[in-house]
């Protein structure tokens, strides 16, 4: 138990996956204008995650490990995580509108965020079980959900402010996203994994 | 359903020629992939155990199971120099993984290299360079290991020195009494 | 001809890839702590690239519209792990620095949307040298980043000591903060150049209109 607290705490502050690892930058500097868009992409990316995470996870034990074809890894996981975003997305449609209105419009995107893939790849290389899987994957969600949420208010704020002419956009967003990658460098030494 | 099929045709025949060809650049690199793999641990046996020109895995059946494998080093003569093992402690950044090489006789260490660390750069990154690393050389395994004490501290660095310290100390704890056990001490 | 050298040269400045378009941010913050690392992450993801473009502009007739992203993607995770298994084959010390980025080269926006925006609509020859611009472009990009790091972390390019021995090294820009810096203030100055091009090339416009004819040309 104290093993999964470790892993969640860890995922979400001391290796945070978008200010730590890099990985879901895109969405990070594209969809973080506003708190409410945030919160969504976040919370579909953190879905998709962990639906991802266990079919990944699978996939990985019951057939490409068994049948020693480590080499078909990559193949093999950005075919379910697109197929698995598409059917998200009908599943949505067909099911639950109101769920689909706030989330579809992002389920496209997700296909090709790289925390997706680079969370299935990082839990085969740790040799995770599937409970530890679904845990780093919720972990890295919330870590993900987080800084994009921090993003978004912080630019909400500078819509006001005189920000030099070329930084406008992009500049500044990446001179933020430095300055709260070094307020998580905090947390860095906090667990010892 | 004839539109169908063409998708499904398509879609395995791109699949099936993507599955051949990885398949085969798979088997032509992966003797090579496997060879680099030892290298670098055959390297570092060799780094710090000075003197040693082969060695072998010791497959001592430890009653524990635990514990990281050991690897006698011998020399042209095939007379046993040391053994060297994988000891592991936690650092500031992640594990620290260094190669330990022992003189099992005179009960001190031959030397020491950082496999693997994501401690700071510039501040714990320095637990690889030879300043740091070279002080453990004929080091007695019965010290304590304090840092700033029996280690040389590098300023700033703390956790990750002691990461190394008791990673050495600890991993020697663990072996001694296995490796006496088996009569390879 | 003239339009192939414009399909080339789009690459490398106009619309580079990560300092205009801003797109494969995440190998480009991860992996640039050192020129070495940049150049070689680059020439992987332009060895993928021009595969890709290349593959696909060739097939892509007999891929019906419906299945085409799978097979597009299929075809881009091929090139990578190819790359990923020669990298790790013959160049070891590299494949374990960028590790992780490496298999994801597949998520690269870059790649998928060349395939998507350029190779599934133009001739071979037009999807091999936008490839070949766009591949130079990261290429240059990323050896840029990883080297400005290295210098302001180390004081060495290409592990080539530069500034004199002794001065103080900001170990900030080897770490993630000093990523996120050092794009931020490039794509700031790339901007700021692009501006000053512009401004010149209004006034030139305005008061000699056949020079600027000319150097659109030449």
């Amino acid at each position: 138990m104290a093993e999964l607290a470790l892993i969640f705490v860890g995922s979400v502050l001391v290796n945070n996956f978008v200010l730590v690892r890099f990985l879901g930058i895109c969405p990070f500097l594209g969809v973080s204008r506003e708190i409410d868009t945030a919160m969504g992409m976040g919370m579909a990316t953190t879905f998709v995650l962990v639906l991802s995470g266990v079919a990944t996870w699978l996939l990985d034990y019951y057939i490409l490990a068994p049948f020693g074809l480590p080499f078909l890894q990559n193949v093999a996981f950005i075919l379910i995580i697109a197929s698995l975003v598409q059917l998200v997305e009908m599943f949505l449609q067909k099911t639950s509108p109101a769920l689909y209105r706030a989330l579809g419009i992002f389920l496209p995107l997700i296909t090709t965020n790289c925390a997706i893939l680079g969370l299935a790849i990082l839990t085969v290389q740790r040799d995770y079980t599937l409970i530890q899987t679904i845990v780093f994957a919720l972990g890295a969600g919330v870590g993900f959900t987080l800084a994009l949420t921090m993003m978004a208010g912080i630019r909400q704020q500078l819509q006001f402010a005189d920000i030099p002419k070329p930084l406008e956009g992009a500049g500044i967003a990446l001179i933020i996203a430095g300055l709260m990658s070094m307020a998580f460098m905090g947390f860095s030494g906090m667990i010892a994994m | 359903m004839h539109e169908n099929l063409k998708l499904i045709v398509v879609l395995g025949l791109i699949a099936t020629i993507s599955g051949g060809v990885l398949a085969y650049v798979h088997q032509t690199v992966s003797p090579i992939i496997e060879a680099n793999k030892l290298g670098p641990l055959r390297d570092a046996i060799y780094e710090v155990l000075p003197g040693a020109t082969a060695f072998e895995v010791n497959t001592l059946d430890s009653s524990s199971g635990e514990g990281p494998t050991i690897y006698q080093g011998t020399d042209d003569s095939q007379e046993p120099v040391g053994i060297a093992f994988v000891a592991v402690g936690s650092g500031f950044g992640g594990p620290v993984e260094v190669m330990v090489g022992l003189d099992t006789a005179a009960r001190t260490i031959v030397g020491i290299k950082v496999l693997d660390h994501q401690e700071t750069p510039g501040l714990g990154s320095r637990i690889a360079d030879p300043p740091f690393t070279g002080q453990f050389a004929d080091k007695s395994i019965d010290d304590d290991f304090i840092v700033d004490k029996d280690v040389d501290m590098i300023t700033g660095a703390t956790i990750s020195c002691e990461a190394v310290a008791s990673a050495i100390k600890n991993t020697v704890r663990q072996i001694e009494p296995v490796l006496r056990a088996g009569g390879a001490w | 001809m003239r339009n192939l050298r414009k399909e080339f040269v789009k690459g490398l400045w106009n619309e580079h890839p990560i300092f205009r378009l801003l797109i494969g941010m995440c190998p480009t913050l991860a992996i640039t702590t050192a020129a070495t690392n940049g150049l070689a992450m680059g020439l992987s993801t332009a060895f993928v690239l021009i595969c890709s473009s290349t593959i696909i502009s060739l097939v892509k007739n007999i891929i019906p519209p419906k299945v085409r992203i799978p097979c597009y993607i299929i075809i881009i995770a091929t090139f990578v792990t190819i790359a990923d298994l020669l990298l790790a084959a013959y160049l070891p010390d590299l494949h374990t620095v960028l590790g992780l980025f490496i298999p994801l080269i597949v998520v690269n926006c870059i790649i998928l949307g060349r395939a998507e925006a350029y190779a599934s609509k133009m001739p071979v020859l037009d999807s091999f040298v936008d490839a070949l611009g766009m591949g130079i472009g990261i290429t240059w990009g990323l050896t840029f980043l990883g080297g400005f790091r290295e210098l302001m972390g180390m004081g060495t390019i290409f592990s080539q000591q530069i500034l004199p021995a002794g001065t103080t090294s900001w170990g900030i820009f080897l770490l993630p903060p000093g990523a996120f810096f050092t794009l931020g203030i490039t794509v700031g100055v790339m901007n700021q150049i692009n501006h000053i091009l512009e401004h010149r090339r209004t006034e030139r416009t305005s008061v000699e209109p056949t020079m600027a004819g000319q150097t659109a040309e030449s």
